[in-house]
């Protein structure tokens, strides 16, 4: 037991010695990354059009509120959101 | 998954939520009727209703059902628990203040003038009750509503029934809310409650397990009189819509009915009366938010309180 124990230390340093000799190389004849121009170039874009206004929302004069109208109908969901807020 | 339904009864949003085995569409719209056969049966705003006809019947004894009967034990206990802040009797006062049609067809005009001075009336304890014989007597010029009282009552009773044979069950109706039972997985029910300075805000969030949560407020049901602002909380001892120091009260308690008369006598009564009725009901938790938008909270919320809440004072 004690000699396959030694055993198996040796090989996993081996592995790991020659793992990272394989990982140096393989790094050291890679293409170098591309290096930028200094020259930043221009690219000419096509101006963009005149956005027309949106209409101004017509709000009427008195304080009158729409009746909201809850969404009649069944749904299944993990937990619907209850909102307390006085009646 | 929790089954769920939304409409509109008692002139507010319901919402319906059901988890379990037995958890179906029928089960949601046979609650759903339950709740609009209450409504027709308690609305003050029908005349057909058995409400409208009891208080067309003053000064006579009156047959009712068993649940008018049980509401009406309910709500002359709680007037003398809350010595008298929260009283049904205020109807004839809640229409001179202009509340006199339901608050859809309210809301957007100018109510009509209120029309002289306040009438002298007896006090809600003299309504009479004959128990064994299903009789009631309001005395002359008294008239009820129990619209509080009753949206707590029936929103308790449809999620109860609603829970039978299944894992939880919801019930809201506008700022009432009964939970039975527990979501599934151990999870706790979450409630937001309302900032009413900003209705899409969020003045605290409470996870709460099974009992009510209801909220009274003076931002809600809101109209003019004579260009004068008005409210539905009325308070008894003046006659007019209440001036409160807070703008909405959230009662957390194990029973709807408790929630509700407790939520509307502490918006009308304030700080001496919450330290009265604490002590009183200490099972009972209140969040309180200030016309500053100040949240305000009892010791007992801290059971509730969710970690995300950031604008919190104790009380």
């Amino acid at each position: 037991m004690r000699l396959f124990r030694f055993a198996l230390n040796i090989w996993i340093t081996l592995v790991s010695i020659m793992s990272f000799l394989l990982g140096w190389v393989i790094l050291g004849h890679s293409p170098k990354p591309v290096q930028p121009t200094s020259q930043p170039s221009t690219v000419s874009v096509a101006p963009l059009p005149t956005l027309t206004p949106l209409d101004s929302p017509q709000f009427g004069s008195g304080n009158s509120i729409q009746n909201f109208q809850v969404q009649n109908g069944f749904s299944s969901v993990p937990q619907p959101i209850f909102r307390t807020g006085g009646s | 998954m929790m089954q769920s339904l939304q409409f509109r009864a008692m002139n507010t949003d319901v919402l319906l939520a059901v988890e379990g085995q037995g958890a179906s569409e029928r089960a949601l719209q046979r609650a759903r009727e339950e709740i609009e056969a209450f409504e027709r049966r308690f609305s003050r705003f029908r005349p057909d209703s058995e409400l409208s006809v009891l208080n067309g019947s003053a000064g006579q004894w009156t047959p009712v059902s068993d649940e008018m009967l049980d509401l009406l034990i309910l709500a002359q206990a709680y007037y003398q628990e809350t010595g008298g802040l929260f009283d049904p009797s205020v109807l004839p006062d809640l229409r001179r203040a202009g509340y006199d049609a339901t608050f859809d067809l309210l809301r957007g005009r100018d109510a009509s003038a209120a029309t002289g001075p306040r009438a002298a009336r007896e006090p809600f304890t003299a309504l009479e009750l004959d128990t064994a014989h299903g009789l009631v007597r309001l005395p002359e010029g008294m008239q009820i509503d129990l619209g509080g009282i009753g949206k707590g009552w029936v929103v308790q009773r449809v999620a109860e029934r609603l829970k039978s044979g299944n894992t939880g069950a919801a019930v809201s109706a506008g700022g009432d809310m009964y939970f039975a039972g527990m979501p599934a997985g151990g999870k706790k029910w979450r409630v937001e409650i309302e900032d009413p300075l900003d209705v899409d805000g969020t003045a605290a969030v409470l996870n709460v397990g099974e009992g009510a949560v209801v909220t009274s407020s003076i931002s809600k049901r809101t109209w003019t009189q004579g260009g004068q602002a008005r409210h539905h909380i009325i308070d008894p001892r003046s006659g007019e819509p209440a001036q409160t120091e807070w703008l909405s009260v959230t009662v957390v308690a194990p029973r709807a009915d408790l929630a509700e008369t407790y939520a509307k006598a502490l918006l009308i009564g304030g700080q001496p009366m919450a330290r009265r009725l604490l002590v009183q009901r200490p099972q009972i938790a209140v969040i309180s938010i200030t016309p500053d938008g100040q949240v305000l909270a009892s010791d007992k919320c801290k059971e509730y309180l969710d970690g995300s809440n950031q604008r919190i004072s104790s009380k």
